[in-house]
């Protein structure tokens, strides 16, 4: 059973529709007294860093993911708040991961929104304005180009991050869900 | 990779030499800054400017800091400028007429101490190293003196001074069309990955563009081929990435299920939308747009459902609209399981919606919908289904949408709309110079370059299309096959 975080409103929908046509149990937690239930977490970020991280503060969340042991998929700005700071809203984050969050420059088209090829080779669905530089090159585990390479996920213990949304990829994105749901047992 | 159109002054006319060879020079007429704007009309936000008498007399003159200052006047773009610069007066001279980095090149050889003292004043981040390079070694004075220093040599100076941008030309490959020499830079890159690289020579088509990025190159300088017209810049620009142009077939629906008809009359059923959706998710689609234009409140509210149900079907984005009134639809909708809410009418009436719904739903999630017709020189605003036209500007409300938070337009003609004339691309490249978020392209489409032409010239960031691809007339893989034909980058 992997838990899909809802801190407000957001694309939970998405991704629980997705896992849904993907045989994989989920079900919507709001509150970290919850996380006994579950086996791994999905955290699908939303909205802006500033009103997220004071969201999830408010929610006693900051402390219940730092401290997570089982694996953890963040999506999207989910990814960005494993960084230390992020320039959107000049926002603390999470501090899980080493690095910081910033605004894409002002020559490429923002949002970054649409299908862009990973460095792995495949399609995916992408949608952000900034993004990660995470200090230790070994996190990175897939780049982007966007105007520049851009890090594309993110792995370190049992945290996982990927800029784009495996929701909406096509089937780079179903492989991605299926290789992170076979991690929660 | 960025990539940067150039231009070279000779006597305050833009001409290209060949190979260097100011006995084999073209001329492109005499207004550079003209040229300038057209560049940015296509996307350039950089521009390399060489000065041609400078680089050949050793001497900055007044004609050419009035062309820079011309350009930097009338333009937004940021200025590269080199060609006979060579002492601290003249860098002050280019960069007080608006240049925003500086090009170095023979004084990089001839005086280095000069070098020293510019970066120290100015700071490296303003500089690029020029290395004109033929047979490996470095050409000087406007390419007129071969100076024995071996390229690496060269840059071991250049690293030395602390500069880490270089701007490396083939001249053996400059103004020949024989494409770049990629093995030269992918070498330099290999052995200095710390330096930036700027390509320059010989580039003549996306491909070759793609080649430089995988190389390392992290810009590319095209002069040549733009100014003769075999490829427009805003093709060259897209091949700096793999961004795909997204192909987005649009569904109508009403009470739950798809209709067929054109400009919203003769409607008839067409099916279930989450089977035709998953269809089109099977044949490659990018993104789908449901447009709900159900008549009554009760049909309306099957539209959440149906949201939830392609969600499930689908594993690709897709955007709803029609009938968001206020937030808390836009909530549901995006709760149910959609990716994006496109708001039309209701913003006209009310903008401040669309600041609402971005602020508290995301930018990312919120599409402003124009519908547009032409009046004279310019576009109305069309609400209610195109039925009632507005006072507003169509180019000022896209501005004032993207202002208040909408992360993506949606820009429809009615001019075109159903009519398969293609799309208007005067319209969307209007657009598209004043805001800096994606368009989706709207309304004409009835042949396939029709797609290829609001990619190049109306620099449409995603295509959609409702009767083509209802009625079969072509397939989806038909317009992602066009558009790769014609360099663009498309999602296999």
């Amino acid at each position: 059973m992997i838990g899909i975080l809802r801190y407000n409103a957001g694309n939970t929908g998405s991704v629980q529709r997705a896992l849904a046509r993907l045989n994989i149990t989920s079900k919507i937690i709001e509150n970290p007294m919850e996380l006994e239930s579950i086996s791994g977490m999905i955290f699908p970020g939303a909205g802006a860093a500033g009103s997220a991280m004071a969201r999830l503060s408010e929610l006693g969340w900051t402390d219940a993911i730092r401290s997570y042991t089982k694996p953890f998929l963040g999506l999207c700005l989910g990814m960005q708040l494993l960084f230390e700071f992020s320039e959107e809203n000049d926002t603390e984050c999470l501090g899980i991961i080493k690095g910081n969050v910033r605004e894409l420059p002002d020559n490429v088209t923002k949002p970054h929104m649409g299908w862009n090829k990973l460095s792995t080779g495949e399609y995916a669905y992408f949608v952000h304005s900034y993004a990660c530089k995470p200090s230790n090159q070994i996190t990175s585990t897939m780049t982007v180009q966007y105007g520049e390479s851009i890090c594309a996920g993110v792995q370190q213990d049992n945290f996982f991050g990927v800029q784009w949304h495996p929701e909406k990829s096509g089937d780079a994105g179903d492989r991605y869900l299926l290789s992170f749901a076979s991690l929660c047992r | 990779m960025q990539v940067i159109p150039a231009i070279d002054v000779l006597d305050r006319r833009v001409v290209r030499l060949q190979q260097g060879d100011f006995e084999r020079s073209e001329d492109f007429g005499d207004d550079p800054v003209a040229l300038a704007q057209s560049f940015v009309l296509q996307g350039a936000s950089t521009l390399h400017l060489v000065n041609l008498s400078g680089a050949k007399s050793g001497k900055l003159e007044q004609p050419f800091l009035k062309v820079v200052r011309s350009i930097s006047e009338c333009t937004t773009l940021a200025l590269q400028v080199g060609g006979g610069v060579r002492t601290l007066q003249d860098i002050y001279s280019l960069i007080s007429c608006g240049s925003t980095r500086i090009v170095l090149g023979t004084v990089l050889f001839t005086d280095p101490e000069l070098v020293r003292s510019a970066v120290l004043l100015f700071g490296s981040n303003r500089f690029i190293a020029a290395l004109d390079v033929q047979n490996n070694k470095i050409r000087i004075k406007g390419w007129q003196e071969n100076s024995d220093i071996p390229l690496y040599d060269g840059i071991k100076i250049i690293k030395s001074l602390g500069i880490a941008n270089i701007l490396v030309t083939d001249i053996s490959k400059d103004g020949m069309e024989q494409g770049p020499n990629v093995a030269l830079y992918k070498k330099i890159k290999k052995n200095y990955p710390e330096l930036s690289i700027a390509a320059s020579g010989g580039v003549r088509n996306p491909k070759d563009i793609r080649d430089l990025r995988r190389a390392g190159c992290s810009f590319a300088v095209v002069g040549k081929v733009l100014l003769s017209k075999q490829v427009r810049l805003s093709q060259l620009l897209r091949a700096e990435n793999d961004l795909a142009i997204r192909i987005i077939p649009c569904l109508d629906i009403a009470g739950g299920r798809t209709v067929k008809g054109t400009k919203f009359q003769n409607l008839r059923d067409a099916g279930d939308p989450v089977e035709l959706a998953a269809r089109y998710c099977e044949e490659g689609a990018d993104e789908l747009v449901f447009l709900d234009i159900s008549a009554s409140k009760q049909e309306r509210e099957t539209v959440f459902e149906l949201a939830a149900h392609v969600a499930e079907a689908v594993n690709i984005p897709f955007t709803i609209g029609g009938g968001i009134r206020c937030v808390e639809d836009a909530k549901r909708l995006l709760e149910a399981g959609a990716d994006k809410v496109s708001i039309n009418s209701a913003a006209v009436i009310k903008p401040e919606l669309l600041s609402e719904i971005a602020e508290q739903l995301g930018r990312a999630n919120t599409v402003c919908a124009i519908d547009a017709r032409r009046k004279g020189n310019s576009w109305v605003v069309l609400t209610k289904g195109g039925s009632e036209e507005t006072e507003k500007d169509a180019i000022a409300w896209a501005v004032e949408a993207a202002q208040r938070g909408a992360g993506e337009l949606l820009v429809t003609s009615f001019d075109r709309d159903g009519t398969g004339e293609g799309f208007d691309t005067a319209l969307l490249a209007c657009i598209k110079e004043r805001v800096n978020v994606p368009v989706i392209a709207s309304g004409g489409a009835g042949r396939l370059r029709d797609f290829v032409d609001a990619a190049a010239l109306g620099r449409a960031d995603a295509l959609l299309a409702a009767s083509v691809f209802h009625f079969q007339t072509f397939s989806i893989a038909d317009v992602k096959h066009v558009l790769r034909d014609a360099s663009f980058p498309v999602r296999s």
